[in-house]
């Protein structure tokens, strides 16, 4: 039997309820999977003026339809809720095992609703579904928490091959910027979802399953991924670039193209990025390569560091991690970068968000407006012992910590100097400077989840040339490269894909539906699966629209918009978002005020 | 007119001998296109890459290997490489 739409779990925290129920397939058919169909589930069932950390406020975990399935780098889900960070619906998206072993137990998802009075753990094995009391757990580190859930397993081989997504302390403490760890290592990232875990007492998520993924047209679905392979194989991001040197080979090119964060923002350049690149990395800490589930890509770095002041082992740091710990935050040791990253994964808490708070901390700290009595250390630029102390601070909500932990917007605001935040809809800005690259700055502005890089990665057209090389200066155009970038994500999002999938050349729509149509037996055209990515943005805008975001929200921080960068290839430049807005929301079919359009929703079938 | 020359990864082969680290200073006849420098190093032209001229990244191409290079320009060639 096909197993998409197949089942989900519904767990009722305040009952202590566990139920299975089917999707619908029709949504399963308008909204694919993963990031789609999980936010169509919730806006279905949330009021979008929810307060996040609130019993009403629901957690959806929903794969797609091709997790799992062996396609290629098909190990990921989607985390769906309404974010503490931002206020805006948020979608965290992670690999690793985890997502493919909750389809190989029977289901596609688990909706989260209500709040447990004690910490529980859901267990999930195959048709045993348990809630089970998990005070043990609670106040410990994700990698701990792993191990003591596996000791709880009688056979060896079982507790080896059982799959774990949980919060840690972060999480528990409701930091706006925990994140949902899975398989130790990887995360649902961004936007806070750990706290609204941790907000209804949920430690675990616990998953073993022994059945097989059914397509639904086996051989089109063969058929479709043959060809996809050969793409991949053929590409050279994805046949040499990520799987020979990971994402952090990025530090030296962005450094070269001035748009390296550094410095909060500050400037686009470091004078010490070979020290933290991708190549220092592979030199210096890397102990081997690792991937996902069916990823032949295989992009992780497994690293050790063997500095007694900041020893450990783990994965990473991956290069928006080691941009934002290191240049953004003026260090140059990758050995203090990585440890800080190891303690995210462990404490649960988003790099990218943490690292810019930590950077958002620093300058504070050198104007003044951190008392030096308040901060506890000395939180110079450069300063990687302040890194990790800051960090760890905010992973427990201790010291500066306390407020620190619930990002910069909130750091700043507090010491009454919110200019020096460097994020939207008060989520931090990636690793890439948008006065270099113009494209970006309208991704950062308009993203439906605040401040993001993958939620259309222009980087790839503007700067790398992965499909067609852009002039990374112009605003000529890019409302619309930034369109189908948005749409094409929102569909692999849904899918259970990895995004990286799209830095193979020729990789867009058609393979896409290829792919989906053979797993799911809905006969789309390319035509349709284009609709339902529009489907997908448009939903997302319309929830963020009734939860209180207006047009004012579409920006950037004022230092991108006015002050230009003063090195390197971009110097003089400053983002002109003004110049793309306008182009953006037509090509949206939005009104002036960013407002979708009646007949746009009606087209899309969501009004 | 001289010029700052840098290779990333597996293009540090092609470093001319003097260079050090992936970085070397060249010094060419004026005029010199993108292209001649790459016949310079004996990089194959047709070689996938990502042009980097003075902080700038441009298309690989007919485009790209035909500029001329100034003294004092900085060139910076990397591998096909993304992430994020
Ligand atoms: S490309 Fe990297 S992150 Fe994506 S699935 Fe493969 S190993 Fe995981």
């Amino acid at each position: 039997m096909n197993s998409w739409p197949g089942k989900l779990i519904r767990v009722n925290l305040t009952e202590g309820s566990c139920k299975v129920e089917e999707i619908d397939p029709k949504l399963a058919r308008d909204y694919i999977g993963g990031r789609g169909l999980g936010t169509k589930m919730f806006c279905d069932e949330v009021d979008p003026n929810v307060d996040p950390l609130s019993p009403e406020n629901k957690l959806i975990f929903l794969a797609g339809p091709l997790t799992g399935t062996g396609a290629p780098a098909s190990a990921r889900y989607m985390v769906i809720t309404k974010s503490p960070l931002t206020g805006t619906i948020a979608s965290s998206n992670s690999g690793g095992y985890f997502p493919a072993e909750l389809r190989f137990a029977g289901y596609n998802g688990i909706i989260f609703e209500g709040k447990s009075k004690e910490p529980v753990a859901l267990w999930i094995n195959d048709d045993s579904i348990e809630l089970k009391p998990a005070k043990d757990l609670w106040g410990k580190p994700t990698h701990i928490t792993e191990e003591l859930i596996r000791e709880k397993i009688d056979d060896p081989w079982l507790a080896e091959e059982t799959r774990i997504a949980c919060i840690g302390p972060a999480g528990e403490k409701l930091s706006r910027i925990a994140c949902i760890v899975n398989d130790k290592h990887r995360a649902a990232g961004r936007s806070g979802v750990g706290a609204v875990m941790g907000a209804k007492k949920l430690k675990a998520v616990v998953v073993k399953g022994s059945k097989g993924i059914q397509t639904a047209d086996f051989d089109g679905f063969k058929k479709a991924v043959r060809g996809c392979m050969d793409k991949l194989k053929n590409g050279p991001v994805t046949s040499e670039g990520l799987p020979t040197y990971g994402t952090s080979i990025l530090v030296n090119i962005i450094n070269e193209c001035g748009i390296l964060p550094t410095n909060n923002f500050q400037q686009g350049m470091f004078d010490k990025a070979s020290e933290i690149s991708g190549e220092s990395i592979a030199e210096n800490i890397l102990t081997r390569n690792k991937g996902c589930f069916a990823c032949s890509i295989a992009c992780a770095r497994m690293t050790k560091i063997d500095d007694p002041k900041f020893a450990g082992q783990g994965e990473g740091p991956e290069y928006e991690t080691v941009e934002l710990m290191g240049a953004d935050c003026g260090i140059d040791d990758l050995a203090p970068i990585t440890k800080a990253n190891y303690l995210c994964n462990e404490l649960g808490m988003d790099t990218i968000s943490a690292a810019c708070t930590v950077a958002t901390a620093m300058e504070l700290y050198e104007k003044g407006y951190i008392p030096k009595e308040e901060a506890g250390m000395d939180l110079s630029f450069g300063n990687g012992e302040a890194l990790v102390q800051l960090i760890e601070e905010m992973g427990w909500r201790k010291g500066l910590g306390k407020i620190a932990t619930d990002g910069s917007y909130h750091l700043a605001e507090h010491y009454g100097h919110p200019e020096l935040f460097m994020g939207v809809k008060k989520q931090e800005i990636p690793a890439y400077d948008p006065r270099g690259v113009q494209g970006m700055g309208l991704t950062y502005a308009t993203s439906n989840r605040g401040a993001c890089h993958v939620r259309g990665y222009t980087i790839a057209n503007e700067v790398l040339g992965v499909h067609e090389k852009l002039d990374p200066l112009v605003t000529e155009g890019k409302a619309a490269t930034v369109k189908v970038f948005q749409d094409l994500t929102a569909l692999v999002d849904s899918s259970g894909l990895c995004l990286f999938v799209t830095l193979t050349p020729g990789w867009g729509f058609e393979e896409m539906k290829a792919l989906i149509k053979g797993a799911t037996g809905f006969d789309y055209t390319v035509k349709e699966v284009k609709d339902c990515s529009e489907r997908i943005w448009n939903l997302e805008r319309v929830f963020n629209m009734k939860a209180g975001l207006t047009k004012e929200d579409d920006t950037l921080p004022k230092r991108l918009l006015e002050e230009p960068l003063t090195q390197g290839g971009p110097k003089g430049q400053v983002c002109r978002l003004e110049e793309m807005l306008p182009e953006y929301y037509e090509l949206r079919g939005w009104d002036e005020n960013g407002v979708p359009s009646d007949k746009k929703l009606k087209k899309l079938g969501i009004a | 007119m001289e010029i700052e020359l840098k290779l990333f990864m597996r293009f540090k082969d092609y470093l001319p001998e003097g260079g050090q680290k992936g970085k070397a200073k060249m010094t060419l006849p004026s005029g010199t296109t993108f292209e001649k420098l790459l016949h310079t190093i004996g990089m194959p032209v047709p070689e996938d890459k990502i042009i980097v001229i003075n902080g700038i990244s441009h298309k690989q191409g007919a485009a790209a290997n035909g500029i001329e290079l100034k003294d004092g320009d900085t060139v910076a060639i990397f591998p096909p490489i993304a992430g994020g």
